[in-house]
Formats: structure tokens, C-alpha cells, sequence
């Protein structure tokens, strides 16, 4: 497969916890700027399969790579924790220590500066830090960063207040700016909007598709897309609305046909298509969910259905080759080029 | 005499009752539970506190000295001022004030014994709290040795180091570092997994995920704990000093008790107490003007930078 475009490759990935098979040979592509949504019944490994993108708890069988990333190669096997993913959980996202704009900063901090190079720079005013600046130039230039970007994502009254102080929905939009401050290769949100109350959840939703319109605009003058994005959900309409692609993941298929006793009741990717995607200032077209969620309950979420491998729907990437993709798959993305 | 007194004892507890009822009465009545209180009402009922214990000591000092006017197991104000007079005043063959030499070697004895342990534990708790190996090698050894009474090991320590500094400062940190080091260990295990993944994803390394993450989230609770500990620090030392010591507290508290000189030991336990008091309340303030995240107060204005901002453009 050899697209310059793809950000993130996950081959045949399976991943067991003692004699039990949680993932069957998970394959996934990510486009550079999809907000890819993830659903799948509970407890089917969605958290399994990102903490393995993220490189926290490797896979135990095949390769994860991020294309381009800036730690060490261009070709990166995940094999632990690094900057090129981003994540927010559900919880404990926030630093209780540091308020909001430290909080974003803290990314630049790690990333430009070292520890050695920040206690020098206080006890003896050195100017140890990469491009010879004094901690405390850098640190300023970091909080105007943090303080921007914090702005961008209308959290202007949040910035010098401790998570505490923050509602449910601002804490989530400071965690998702802490996270993109470090500009990853690819973003893993994992129930970000779980606990949070209707009206905010919509509002976070909108602050989604805000990035992808910059991810649009950018890719329209032959940029690269600043942001891409795999957020699990449990709420479909969710996964559909704020992503241009659905991937299922489901133990729910005929394991058997496998032909591998480990396969049995392990989940694998049973879906994976194109979704309608609208912008922020988008008439939305509702009737386009009904469709497609409905596809997807059969698909994913019945147990008494049981799809072979043959009958998965996997139809993304022939919708791609057919030029059917919305939002920024519909600007010209070739899978071979 | 006798019967003076029974008839005045008879009357007092019935005026004492009396307030009681009255007190209980004021105290509960159509209160809310969990009622705050104003500002004024908490000063004037702390004053109203040492109001009625100074009282109650004053009348029972002059119960006693009306049975023994030379009494002195309860000191009446002018046997304490002697007293206070006697400690401060300068010795006839060293020309020295006792107060002054026994504060000296008391209080460098318990800060130097304090920052050893802090010190330690401190980091012996974050390694055994990040690094398992570490933990399990050495957990059992310092359960056993918190479960030993330091009092009960004291000769153990005379006997190998001496009466000199060093004891002192073994001994204080015999007896709580275990306690501390595994305080930490536990802050440390508090800690969400999630956290530490965040900031690798951040791009922190083992030192910063360390220090900048772990110390910095646990270090209110490690403040909590040390204050916890400064009280059996205090304990051990003079203790310690009554053993062995040629000054300090202990050393003068014990002398002066076996001359049943309450009046010199009263003004010496009153400053220990102080003494305790006051940096009991200065970590506390310490802990809230570094982490005022812990105790859900507002970012201090040193760190805001919103009205920069907004200035700025
Ligand atoms: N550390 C673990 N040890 C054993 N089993 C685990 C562990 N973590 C997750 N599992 C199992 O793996 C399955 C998938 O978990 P998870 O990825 O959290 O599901 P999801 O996020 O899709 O709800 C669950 O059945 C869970 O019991
Ligand atoms: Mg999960």
C-alpha cells in the first residue's frame, strides 16, 4: 500500500490477555486528516486497540506504524508511549497542579526543554535550552502559544484556572488543546465526551468539526491536514456525525471461519465505511444517519448476526477509488499515488 | 477548713452545672449541622476557650495554695514568673541563660533530625514508589523496623553512636522515616497510570514524568505527612534528652521535675507546645501558598496571565 497520505497503519494486529483473545488481526489505514470514529459493542477492546496505537501496552502480535512521525525514523514502529499520538481519556486528563494554560503548555515544555536545562536556567540564569533562549524567554513564548491556542478553542475565561475549577465539557476542550499543542502525527480520543451532558457534548462536537474545517481548508491550498483524529464513541450518531469514516470493531462475527482457535470471540474490524461529514456552518442531513445507523447496529452491534470474513463490510477504500468520500476525502486523495 | 470547703465545693459544681446546661444549651440549640460560622463568632469563641482554661487553672492553683501556701505542683503567677525569671536569667558559673542553650541544642538537634528525614524518605518513597524492584526489596524491612517502638530501641543507639548529634538525629529519623518513606510510596501508587502515559505522550522523560508529575502531584501530601510526623520527631527527642542529654528541654524538664520545680517545667512544656503550634500552622501555610490546587483555592495572580493577554492585543 503505498500512499503517502496514509498516517497510521495497523497490521494484523491481535492482542490476547492470558489465553484470551481480545483482537483477531486488526487492519487499519488512516488518512492524514480523517476524524475516523471507532465503534463497537462494550467491552469488544476499542481501549485495547488505542492503547496499543498509543504504544502504552504494545499488541502482542503484529505491527503498528506512524508514518512521519518526529521522534527517530520516518517509519515508526509503536512500541511504547511517544509525541506522535496524542490521547484524552474519559477521566484524568488534566494535571490538578497546573491550570489550564500550564496545562497546555506543559507539551512545549517536555518537548523543547529538559529538566537539567529548567533548573539550571532558574538557580543560575543560563541560557541552556536548545536555540541558546533563558528558560524564562522560552517559557513566555510557550505560555503565549498555550494562551492562542486555548483562545482558538473559545476557553479564554478557563486560562488561569486549576481543572477543578473547570467545568466537565472545558475540562475535555483543554485536555483536546493540551494534546494539540503538540501538533501528533494522529489524535486518540477514547470516550472523551462520555460523561458529559447533551448540550455539551454538542458543543464539543462542533469544536471537532471546526478542526476538520481547518483540516479542509488546509488540505484545499495543498496543504497538509493539521489534524487527525480516531475518537471512540458508544453513541453512533456521534461516530457518524463528527467523523467522515465509521470503523466497527465487533466480537460479533463467525469466529469459527476463521479457522483459528484463538480467533474464537476475539473481536476484528467488521465495518468500515465512508460517513457523511458537514461542516460547522453545514445544513445537516439527518436522514444520512438513519441509514447508516441502522447498517451499523445489524453490522456491529447484533450478536445474533454473524457475518465470514468475506461479508464484512469493508467498503471504504473502494468508496475512496470511486471518489464517494465527503469532506476532505473528496479532495482528490488517490489510494495509489 | 474541711467543711468550708466541702460546703464551697457543694456550691460550686451546682453554679458549674448551672453553666453547663447553659452552655449546652447556647451550643445546640437551633443550630444547622455543619453551620458555618462568622468570622467574629470563631475568634470570640477560640479567645472564650483559653479565657475559661487559664481560669480553671488559676482556681485550682488557688485551691492548693490555700491548703499549702509553698506549693509547687501548681504554680500560682508569681512562683511562675520566678520560675520564668530563673530560666532566662544568666547562670552565676557559666553566665549563660539556660532557656537559650537548651533551645539551641533542642531545636538544631530536631531540624537537623527533621531534614535528614524528610530528606531520605522523600526520596527513598518516590524510588520504591515508581520502581517495584526496589519496593518489594526492601518493603519488608521497613514494616519491621515501623513496628519497632523507637523508645524501646533507644539504648540500642546510645550504645552504638553516642549521646552526641548524630544519635539524635539516627533516632528521629529511626522513628519516622519508615512511616514517611511509606506515606509517599502510597501518594505515589495513588496516582492514575493515565497520568503518566499523558505526559509521555507529551513528550516528558523518566526524570520529568518523575519530577514533573509525580513530585509535583504528591508533594501537598507529603507536606500533610511530615506535619503528621513532626509531633513524634518532638516525642522521640526528648525523650531522648531525658536519658542522656547534658541540655535540652528534656535534659532541664528532667532535672526541675525531680526537684518537683513545676514552675520552671510548665514554661518549658508552654514553648515546646508553642513551638509545635507554630510550625504545625507555617506548613500548613506553606502548603497552601505552594499548592493551592490542593485545598481547591484559586491560582495565585503571580501565574495569571489572561489580563497580559488581553492587554497585549
Ligand atoms: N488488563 C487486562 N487484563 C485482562 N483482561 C483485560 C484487561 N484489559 C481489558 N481486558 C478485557 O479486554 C476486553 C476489552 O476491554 P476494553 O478494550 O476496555 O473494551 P472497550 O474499551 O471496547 O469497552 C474486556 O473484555 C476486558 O475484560
Ligand atoms: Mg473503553
Amino acid at each position: 500500500m503505498e500512499n503517502k497520505n496514509i498516517v497510521l497503519e495497523v497490521r494484523n494486529v491481535s492482542h490476547n490477555f492470558g489465553a484470551k483473545y481480545v483482537l483477531w488481526d486488526v487492519n487499519i489505514d488512516v488518512l492524514a486528516g480523517e476524524i475516523v470514529g471507532l465503534v463497537g459493542p462494550s467491552g469488544c477492546g476499542k481501549s485495547t486497540l488505542l492503547r496499543a496505537i498509543l504504544g502504552t501496552h504494545p499488541a502482542a502480535h503484529g505491527v503498528i506504524t506512524v508514518h512521519g512521525g518526529r521522534s527517530g525514523r520516518e517509519l515508526k514502529v509503536v512500541s511504547k508511549a511517544n509525541r506522535d499520538c496524542g490521547i484524552v481519556y474519559q477521566k484524568y486528563t488534566l494535571f490538578p497542579f497546573l491550570t489550564a494554560l500550564e496545562n497546555v503548555a506543559a507539551g512545549l515544555k517536555f518537548d523543547e526543554s529538559n529538566l537539567f536545562q529548567r533548573s539550571a536556567g532558574k538557580l543560575m540564569k543560563f541560557n541552556f535550552t536548545s536555540g541558546k533562549m533563558k528558560w524564562s524567554s522560552l517559557r513566555k513564548i510557550h505560555l503565549e502559544k498555550a494562551a492562542a491556542l486555548l483562545e482558538k478553542l473559545r476557553l479564554k475565561d478557563a486560562i488561569d484556572k486549576y481543572p477543578r475549577e473547570l467545568s466537565g465539557g472545558m475540562r475535555q476542550r483543554v485536555a483536546i488543546a493540551q494534546s494539540l499543542i503538540m501538533k501528533p502525527k494522529i489524535l486518540l480520543l477514547d470516550e472523551p465526551f462520555g460523561a458529559l451532558d447533551e448540550a455539551t457534548r454538542e458543543e464539543l462536537q462542533t469544536m471537532l468539526l471546526e478542526l476538520y474545517e481547518d483540516n479542509v481548508n488546509a488540505k484545499r491550498k495543498g496543504e497538509n491536514p493539521p489534524y487527525t483524529i480516531i475518537i471512540v464513541t458508544h453513541e453512533l450518531n456521534e461516530a457518524i456525525l463528527v467523523g467522515d469514516r465509521v470503523l466497527g470493531l465487533s466480537q460479533h462475527w463467525d469466529s469459527k471461519s476463521a479457522g483459528d482457535p484463538r480467533a474464537i470471540n476475539a473481536s476484528t474490524i467488521v465495518y468500515d465505511s465512508i460517513s457523511p461529514v458537514f461542516l460547522p456552518d453545514q445544513e445537516r442531513d439527518y436522514s444520512l444517519f438513519a441509514e447508516q445507523r441502522k447498517e451499523i447496529r445489524d453490522f456491529v452491534f447484533n450478536p445474533d448476526f454473524l457475518p465470514k470474513p468475506g461479508e464484512f463490510k469493508l467498503r471504504f477504500w473502494k468508496q475512496i477509488e470511486n471518489r464517494e468520500g465527503r469532506g476532505i476525502l473528496s479532495l482528490g486523495d488517490k489510494k495509489n499515488e | 477548713m474541711d467543711c468550708i470547703f466541702k460546703l464551697w465545693a457543694v456550691k460550686y459544681s451546682l453554679v458549674m452545672f448551672a453553666s453547663l446546661i447553659w452552655i449546652i444549651k447556647i451550643a445546640f440549640k437551633d443550630r444547622r449541622i455543619r453551620d458555618a460560622l462568622s468570622k467574629k463568632e470563631i475568634i470570640v469563641l477560640r479567645i472564650l476557650s483559653l479565657v475559661i482554661l487559664t481560669s480553671i487553672y488559676l482556681f485550682l492553683s488557688h485551691r492548693q495554695h490555700i491548703i499549702n501556701p509553698d506549693d509547687s505542683t501548681m504554680p500560682a503567677i508569681s512562683q511562675l514568673a520566678e520560675g520564668i525569671r530563673s530560666i532566662s536569667r544568666a547562670d552565676e558559673f557559666t553566665n549563660e541563660r539556660w532557656i537559650v542553650v537548651d533551645a539551641k541544642a533542642t531545636f538544631s538537634r530536631f531540624f537537623l533530625g527533621l531534614a535528614f528525614t524528610v530528606v531520605l524518605s522523600i526520596s527513598w518513597g518516590i524510588i520504591i514508589g515508581c520502581f517495584k524492584v526496589w519496593k518489594e526489596s526492601s518493603v519488608l524491612p521497613l514494616v519491621f523496623f515501623s513496628f519497632i517502638p523507637p523508645t524501646a530501641a533507644m539504648p540500642v543507639f546510645f550504645v552504638i553512636m553516642g549521646t552526641d548529634m548524630a544519635m539524635y538525629i539516627a533516632l528521629i529519623v529511626f522513628g519516622t522515616f519508615p512511616v514517611l518513606a511509606r506515606a509517599i510510596c502510597l501518594a505515589v501508587d495513588e496516582i492514575d497510570d493515565e497520568f503518566i502515559f499523558k505526559s509521555q505522550t507529551l513528550g516528558a522523560s523518566r526524570c520529568e514524568v518523575i519530577y514533573n508529575v509525580i513530585f509535583k502531584q504528591i508533594f501537598p501530601k507529603i507536606l500533610d505527612s511530615v506535619r503528621l510526623q513532626i509531633g513524634i520527631a518532638v516525642i522521640l527527642l526528648i525523650a531522648a534528652e531525658m536519658m542522656c542529654g547534658d541540655a535540652g528541654f528534656g535534659y532541664r524538664i528532667r532535672i526541675h521535675y525531680k526537684l518537683a520545680n513545676m514552675s520552671v517545667l510548665y514554661p518549658y512544656c508552654a514553648i515546646l507546645a508553642g513551638f509545635g503550634f507554630l510550625l504545625d500552622s507555617a506548613f500548613r501555610k506553606f502548603n497552601e501558598y505552594f499548592c493551592p490546587w490542593y485545598f481547591n483555592l484559586p491560582a495565585r495572580k503571580r501565574i495569571c496571565y489572561a489580563g497580559r493577554i488581553n492587554n497585549g492585543k
